[in-house]
C-alpha cells in the first residue's frame, strides 16, 4: 500500500483520540466511584442497578415502617397486660367478697373495683403518638364526633339515669368503630396492625357490663339504695357474684388471647424486619457489583492508556518529522 | 548540424518545468481537502525517418492524470452519510440523558419510588399532618421533575426541527454549488485540463459535504456532470438543480404534526415529496417526526410518546383511587370527589401535571380513607401504595420496573448509535486511508520527482548550451 502524507495521519489521529477518549472514561471512573456513567455505558446493568435501588429504598421504608409499627405493636402489648391483670384483680376482689369473713366489706370492695374499672377504662383510652389504640380508625379526638366536647376519648363512662338493674347509673359508650387497620409490611404482604375493642371487651362490651354489675352488685342493696359501711351481702348475692367471677375469668382469657395475637404480630414483623434487613445488605452487594468501579482494575486500565498515550504522543512526533525534504541539501 | 537539437531541448525544458509546476502543486495541496494528486504525463515525439532510420524528435507533454477511483468517492460518501446519521443519533440521546437526569439519583424512578414510599408510611400513620405534607414537598418535586423532562424533551424536538430547517439550506446550497461546476465541467472541454481536475475535486467535496446531510446516489453523465439522486428522486440533473423544503404537516384528526420534505422546480412548483435514508437531516427528521414527538401515531419507540403516555395512566389510577376517598375533615356522605392530580384526565399530560391546589394548600384534604370522619383508615393511602407492585401498571409492568426498562431501552437505543457511530467513524477513516493511498500526496515521492525534474531540466539546459557552442564552433569556421 502507498504510504501517503495524509494517510499517516488519518488512522494516527484516531487511535490518539480513542486512546485519550478510554483514558478519560477510566478518570471518570475513579472520580465518581460508579462504573455506569452514561445509559449507554451498560444498560443492562443500568436498570439492574436501578432496580436494585428501588428495593433497597423500598425495604429501608418497610423497616422503618416496621419499626414504628412494632412500638406500636409493644403499647398495645403494655397496655392489654395491663387490662388484663386488673380485670384479674377486679375478679379476685370478687372471690374475696364471697368469702365469709369479707361479707360485710361489699361497700369498700365496691369502691377498690370502682377504681380498678376507672385504670381500666383510662388503659384502654390510651394513645400512642396521638393515635388512640383500641378504637378502630378513630384514632384521634376529632373523630370522636358524639363524644362530649371535654373528654373526646373513645370509652366513655356516662351517667344515665339510675334504674333497678343499674342502680349507679353508670354506662359505658364506645365512640370508636371495630374496623382493622392495615399497613403493608413489604412488598407483597400486609398486616392488620390494630387490636380491636370487641377483641378485647367482647362485642357488646360485655366485660365492662359484667364489672359494672359487680360494682352494682356490692355498692347496691337489692333495692337500689347504696349499700352501706359493713353492710353484709345475701345469698342472692353470693351466687351472682360466682357467675359474675367466672364470667370474669373468661374475659381475662380473651384479653390474653389478643394479647397472644398480639404478640404473634410483633414475632412476624420482627421476622420480616430482620429478613428485610438481611435482603438489604444483600442487595446493596448485587448493586454494587452492579454500578461501582473495580477500583484496582480501573487504575489499572488508566495506568495502561496512560502508558499508550505517552508512547502514542511520541510515534505522532516522529511521523511528523521524517521526510526526504529533510535530508535534502 | 541542424537546428533538431535545440528544438529537442526546448521541448525538453518545456516538458520539464510543466512536470515541475504539477509537483509544486502536490506539495503545494499536500494537506489539501479532497485533493488528488496529478502527474504529469509526457510522451516521445514522432520520430523522423532519416536514410531509414527513425531519429527521435524529443519529448512532448500529453496530459494530466488525476488519481481518483470512483469506486472510494462512493464508499466514502456511503459512510459519510451513515457517520453523520449515528453522529447526530448519538448527541441526541447524549442530550436525552441531560434531561431525564440519568444515571443519578434524583431521576424519574427514584421520586415515583419516594413517592409510594411515602403512601406506605401514610398507611400506617394516616393522621400524621406532617407526613401528608412531606407527601405533597415529595409530589411536587416529582411533578416539577416530570414537567421539566417533558419541556426538555419539547425543547429537543424544536432544535431538531432547527436543524431540518438548517440541513435543508445546506442541502439546497450545495446542490446549487454541485450544479454550477456541473456547468463548468460541461463548457471546460479539453482547453483546461488542470483545471477541470480542480472542479472535479471540488466537486467530490460538495458531494461528499451533502452527504453528511442526506444519503445521496450520484449518476455520471457523457459530459463530466453529474446527477445527484436522494432516495431515487432527482435533486441535480447535469446543469439544474431542485429545491427542497421542510413543511410541518398536521393531522387534522390527532392534532400530530411532522415534518416532510418536498421538491419543488426551478418554478417553486410543488413535484413530490422525498423520503430519506440517511445523513443528519433522516436522524432529525426521526428526532421530530418519532423520537420527541408525544403525538406519535405510528408503531416505532418514541421516547416522548411512551412518557407522556406513562405519566397519564400513572396520574390516572391514583386520581382514581383518590377519588373514591375521604380528608380528615371530610363529613359523612358521598366523597368529595378529590383528585390528586390536576388537571382533569383528558387534558392531563407531562407538560401540565401538576398537584390539584385543595391537596397541595390542605393537606388535611388528601383522600386516604375510604369512610368519612375515619383518620385512621388508610386503606386508600394502602392501596395506592400497593399501586407500586402492580404487575399489569403499565405496558404489563409495574410503574418502577417500567420506568426502569424505559431508561434501559433508551440506553440500549443510545448504545447502538455510539457503536454505530464508532464503527462507521473506523469505516470511514479506513475508506479515507484506502482512498488517500491513491490519490493522496506522498511528500517523499514528490521530493524524487522534484529533483528528478529538476535534473532533467538542468540537463536540457545543457542540450541548448551544448548546441549552442556546436553551432557558434561552425559558425566560426567560415571565418
Amino acid at each position: 500500500m502507498r504510504v501517503t502524507h495524509k494517510s499517516t495521519f488519518i488512522p494516527y489521529q484516531r487511535n490518539l483520540d480513542e486512546i485519550q477518549n478510554r483514558k478519560f472514561k477510566e478518570e471518570i471512573r475513579l472520580s465518581t466511584g460508579k462504573d455506569i456513567t452514561s445509559l449507554s455505558d451498560n444498560p443492562s446493568n443500568f436498570v439492574d442497578a436501578k432496580m436494585f435501588s428501588s428495593k433497597i429504598a423500598q425495604n429501608d421504608n418497610y423497616y422503618n415502617i416496621i419499626q414504628d409499627s412494632l412500638s406500636e405493636l409493644r403499647a398495645v402489648e403494655e397496655s392489654l397486660e395491663f387490662i388484663s391483670d386488673n380485670v384479674r384483680k377486679i375478679r379476685e376482689l370478687a372471690i374475696d367478697a364471697t368469702q365469709i369473713g369479707n361479707s360485710g366489706n361489699a361497700h369498700s370492695l365496691s369502691v377498690f373495683i370502682k377504681g380498678i374499672m376507672e385504670d381500666i377504662l383510662k388503659q384502654s383510652n390510651v394513645d400512642f403518638n396521638g393515635k388512640y389504640l383500641f378504637s378502630g380508625t378513630k384514632t384521634t379526638p376529632e373523630s370522636m364526633a358524639d363524644a362530649p366536647e371535654n373528654n373526646k376519648v373513645p370509652f366513655e363512662l356516662k351517667k344515665v339515669p339510675p334504674t333497678a338493674e343499674n342502680p349507679s347509673g353508670m354506662e359505658l359508650v364506645f365512640h370508636g368503630n371495630f374496623k382493622d387497620r392495615i399497613i403493608n409490611k413489604d412488598g407483597k404482604t400486609t398486616e392488620i396492625i390494630n387490636t380491636k375493642a370487641d377483641d378485647i371487651f367482647g362485642e357488646d362490651f360485655e366485660l365492662f357490663d359484667s364489672i359494672l354489675e359487680l360494682y352494682n352488685l356490692l355498692a347496691f342493696k337489692a333495692d337500689g339504695t347504696p349499700r352501706q359501711e359493713f353492710d353484709n351481702i345475701n345469698t342472692d348475692d353470693f351466687d351472682k357474684l360466682n357467675i359474675l367471677q367466672k364470667k370474669l375469668a373468661d374475659y381475662t382469657e380473651k384479653i390474653d388471647k389478643a394479647n397472644g395475637e398480639n404478640g404473634a404480630k410483633i414475632n412476624r414483623l420482627e421476622l420480616i424486619a430482620d429478613q428485610t434487613t438481611s435482603e438489604t445488605i444483600r442487595l446493596k452487594e448485587y448493586r454494587s457489583i452492579k454500578e461501582d468501579t473495580d477500583v484496582a482494575r480501573t487504575a489499572v486500565n488508566l495506568q495502561m492508556e496512560e502508558i499508550a498515550l505517552r508512547y502514542s504522543l511520541q510515534v505522532g512526533s516522529s511521523i511528523m518529522r521524517n521526510s526526504l525534504f529533510d535530508f535534502l541539501r | 548540424m541542424s537546428f533538431s537539437s535545440l528544438e529537442i531541448g526546448k521541448r525538453a525544458l518545456l516538458a520539464q518545468r510543466l512536470g515541475l509546476d504539477v509537483t509544486s502543486n502536490n506539495i503545494a495541496n499536500v494537506n489539501t481537502p479532497g485533493y488528488s494528486r496529478r502527474a504529469a504525463i509526457l510522451k516521445e515525439t514522432n520520430p523522423l525517418k532519416i536514410n531509414g532510420n527513425y531519429l527521435g524528435t524529443g519529448v512532448l507533454y500529453d496530459k494530466l492524470q488525476s488519481f481518483r477511483e470512483s469506486y472510494y468517492d462512493r464508499e466514502v460518501r456511503n459512510s459519510m452519510a451513515r457517520l453523520s446519521n449515528y453522529g447526530t443519533q448519538a448527541s441526541f440521546y447524549r442530550r436525552v440523558e441531560t434531561v431525564l437526569a440519568e444515571p443519578g439519583d434524583n431521576g424519574v424512578a427514584d421520586l415515583i419510588t419516594n413517592f409510594f414510599k411515602t403512601f406506605d408510611e401514610l398507611a400506617l400513620k394516616p393522621e400524621s399532618i406532617s407526613i401528608r405534607s412531606y407527601l405533597t414537598t415529595q409530589s411536587q418535586t416529582l411533578t416539577d421533575r416530570i414537567n421539566r423532562i417533558a419541556y426538555g424533551m419539547q425543547d429537543l424536538r424544536n432544535e431538531a426541527l432547527a436543524k431540518v430547517n438548517s440541513n435543508v439550506t445546506e442541502i439546497n446550497r450545495l446542490a446549487t454549488q454541485i450544479t454550477e461546476i456541473n456547468k463548468q465541467i460541461a463548457g471546460s472541454g479539453t482547453d483546461s485540463a488542470n483545471s477541470a481536475l480542480t472542479y472535479i475535486d471540488t466537486r467530490e467535496n460538495l458531494l461528499e459535504e451533502l452527504s453528511k446531510y442526506v444519503d445521496i446516489n450520484v449518476g455520471k453523465n457523457d459530459d463530466g456532470t453529474v446527477n445527484v439522486f436522494i432516495n431515487g428522486i432527482d435533486l441535480v440533473t447535469s446543469t439544474s438543480s431542485k429545491e427542497l423544503r421542510a413543511t410541518i404537516v398536521v393531522n387534522d384528526v390527532t392534532g400530530e404534526q411532522t415534518v416532510r420534505l418536498f421538491k419543488f422546480d426551478k418554478a417553486k412548483n410543488l413535484e413530490t415529496d422525498i423520503s430519506t435514508q440517511g445523513g443528519e437531516i433522516n436522524a432529525n427528521l426521526q428526532i421530530f417526526n418519532v423520537k420527541m414527538n408525544e403525538k406519535y401515531s405510528g408503531n416505532e419507540f418514541s421516547e416522548a410518546k411512551d412518557f407522556h403516555a406513562f405519566v397519564r395512566v400513572f396520574a390516572q389510577k391514583v386520581n382514581d383511587m383518590m377519588m373514591g376517598g375521604y380528608g380528615l375533615d371530610d363529613a359523612d356522605g358521598l366523597p368529595p370527589m378529590r383528585r390528586f392530580f390536576d388537571p382533569t384526565d383528558l387534558e392531563l399530560n407531562a407538560f401540565n401535571i401538576r398537584i390539584s391546589d385543595d391537596i397541595k394548600n390542605n393537606p388535611r384534604d388528601i383522600p386516604l380513607s375510604d369512610s368519612a370522619g375515619e383518620p385512621g383508615n388508610s386503606s386508600i393511602a394502602q392501596a395506592i401504595a400497593r399501586l407500586s407492585q402492580t404487575p399489569d401498571f403499565f405496558n404489563n409492568a409495574n410503574p418502577i420496573e417500567y420506568f426502569n426498562g424505559f431508561l434501559g431501552k433508551i440506553g440500549l437505543i443510545a448504545r447502538e448509535a455510539e457503536n454505530g457511530y464508532k464503527t462507521m467513524g473506523l469505516i470511514n477513516d479506513q475508506l479515507n486511508s484506502q482512498r488517500e493511498s491513491i490519490m493522496g500526496v506522498n511528500l517523499d515521492e514528490e521530493a524524487i520527482s522534484l529533483i528528478k525534474y529538476q535534473k532533467a531540466f538542468e540537463a536540457s539546459s545543457r542540450i541548448v548550451s551544448v548546441t549552442n557552442e556546436l553551432l557558434a564552433t561552425i559558425v566560426n569556421l567560415g571565418r
